[in-house]
């Protein structure tokens, strides 16, 4: 167990900057809240999760954050970086603690250190590309409101940016560090529908480090996130979905027993069933909990839209910077339970 | 829906390509996307042709895929031994299920082309006699004109007394099926709550 709880402690080791301390008797205190016969398990099977890159550290985000501009001048066609940039706009539409500012604080860094070109030298020759910088988009609604009010802004001569996007006269870049095949697909359909105009399809540019592969609809999704299969559930479980306050997609609240066609991101399919019914009970069992207040997106495997009957998001993402609570809620829920990621920003407990 | 019915020329809006003024009556016209089981379908006509396969995940799949619609039609037809069995008799149910969603989704557009269409009956024009349109034939177009009455319909039901069907109920089918999952109540945006001013990162808890 000490070993285990090491090999996860090594990897997230710089959560919150440091300022967690991380060490392996706080990942025991944590996963001793689990029974028992399940606690090595438990760390087995997140050390694998873990080992295929699904945290970010800030020394990995800011090598990222890079390559991405990088990769984008390239993809633009312009001669070098610095050519690009001086043609790009950043989107600031978050407040100064949340995810966006943050990245572009530590994009400017980089950028100064390896190019000696700051964010706010962007765009001296146009502002044709616009990027919005995030960590995660996972069911995209913060990120399609931010865009539709984009989109729906005036520019100087009149004309909205939606209107230079589709004409492709301004190129809407969202850049992540990771996204969610169902959350990118729902912001584009969101989008064509507030604008009624299909024009806005395929206009916007993704691109991220990490994809959660969570379409219930489309065939040969990883599913790597949290997703499990009805069969086998407990009555307390059933109980919880079936009393659910919530009306819609209740169709994709569990994983279609034979998927994933092929198992790539869990030990095996047995593991993958194993980890997401613990963690599924334990969320449900810490919601059943009597207490004044609950949100109605809050759901055992992270929030999630509150009109949809799902169980929650089950994002398996994480960053050093902050926990997002779309990410399964025995990994930050804080009531009567201690979590091993502390959350910041997120209001009282 | 089979009887065949005469319109004279002066009294139509005829369409035949999706270019032409009133082409969006059209399945195969662009612009009016739908959504189903969150996957996005590029027009009703690639929606109408994966209904043929509801077991058949893959060929939706494949049919979804092709952006051209008259191609989308063409891979319907090569797979025809796959098609459902009692397509024949329920085709008609579902082309009316496809329009209603085509029409909830695209609200704003579609309803004021068919409303552009007033009095006036609306007839796809087919250079051979089938059952979805009609052929000209001196001063009338002659045929079935399945796809114009279904048209005409949603006009006479939905959009004269703007009266917007928010929610779209499955067909009563067995099989239902789309992309794997069953096909259920269909609500367009406005409807459906969301996260908007509750996004995850913002939220409160006591």
């Amino acid at each position: 167990m000490k070993g285990l709880a090491q090999g996860i402690c090594d990897i997230i080791h710089d959560y919150h900057a440091g300022r967690a301390n991380f060490d392996n008797k706080h990942v025991i205190k944590w996963v001793s809240q689990f029974d028992e016969g399940d606690q090595k398990f438990i760390l087995e099977e997140f050390l694998h999760l873990l080992k295929q890159n699904i945290y970010i550290s800030e020394k990995k985000a800011k090598s990222i954050l890079i390559e991405h501009i990088d990769s984008l001048a390239k993809h633009f066609k312009f001669k070098d970086t610095i050519s690009f940039l001086k043609n790009v706009e950043f989107m600031r539409v978050q407040d100064k603690y949340k995810s966006q500012t943050v990245l572009l604080s530590i994009l400017d860094k980089e950028l100064i250190n390896k190019y000696d070109f700051a964010v706010k030298d962007c765009g001296s020759v146009s502002k044709k590309y616009v990027v919005y910088l995030d960590d995660v988009l996972a069911t995209g609604g913060t990120i399609f409101e931010d865009c539709k009010d984009w989109l729906d802004t005036q520019n100087e001569d009149g004309e909205k940016n939606f209107d230079k996007i589709a004409k492709k006269e301004k190129i809407f870049i969202l850049s992540l560090l990771c996204k969610h095949t169902w959350g990118a697909d729902n912001i584009q359909w969101r989008l064509k529908y507030h604008f009624g105009d299909d024009r806005i399809l395929d206009k916007i540019k993704f691109q991220s480090h990490y994809k959660i592969e969570n379409h219930p609809s489309k065939p040969e999704q990883k599913l790597n996130f949290i997703y499990p299969v009805v069969d086998d559930q407990t009555q307390m479980v059933l109980e919880y979905f079936n009393n659910l306050d919530a009306t819609y997609k209740g169709e994709f609240a569990f994983r279609k027993s034979n998927s994933p066609n092929n198992e790539t991101f869990f030990s095996s399919p047995k593991s993958r069933k194993r980890f997401e019914n613990i963690l599924l009970n334990k969320g449900v069992e810490l919601l059943n909990m009597p207490r004044k207040f609950l949100q109605r997106n809050h759901r055992p495997l992270g929030v999630s839209s509150p009109s949809n009957k799902l169980l929650g998001t089950g994002t398996m993402f994480f960053t050093w910077r902050n926990v997002s609570n779309t990410t399964p809620i025995v990994f930050w829920w804080k009531l009567e339970w201690y979590p091993l990621f502390e959350l910041d920003n997120r209001g009282i407990h | 829906m089979s009887s065949i019915r005469t319109y004279p020329l002066s009294d139509c809006i005829a369409f035949r390509k999706t270019k032409e003024a009133f082409g969006g009556l059209s399945n195969m016209a662009a612009g009016y996307s739908l959504y189903v089981n969150d996957v996005i379908i590029p027009t009703a006509e690639h929606l109408y042709q994966a209904c043929r396969f509801p077991n058949h995940p893959d060929i939706q799949w494949d049919i979804l895929n092709e952006k051209s619609p008259m191609k989308a039609k063409w891979i319907g037809r090569a797979k025809l031994k796959a098609t459902r069995k009692d397509w024949e008799e329920i085709q008609f149910k579902v082309m009316q299920w496809v329009l209603e969603v085509k029409l909830s989704q695209n609200w704003e557009s579609f309803s004021s082309l068919l409303k552009s269409t007033g009095d006036k009956s609306i007839v796809e024009v087919t250079p051979h006699p089938k059952v979805w349109g009609a052929v000209k034939n001196g001063d009338f177009y002659e045929g079935t004109n399945a796809l114009g009455r279904l048209l005409m319909y949603l006009r006479e039901t939905y959009v004269k007394n703007n009266n917007r069907n928010h929610c779209v109920q499955p067909l009563e089918i067995p099989q239902f099926n789309f992309m794997g999952i069953s096909i259920g109540i269909i609500c367009d945006e406005d409807k459906v709550i969301t996260l908007e001013g509750t996004s995850p990162r913002e939220f409160v808890f006591a």
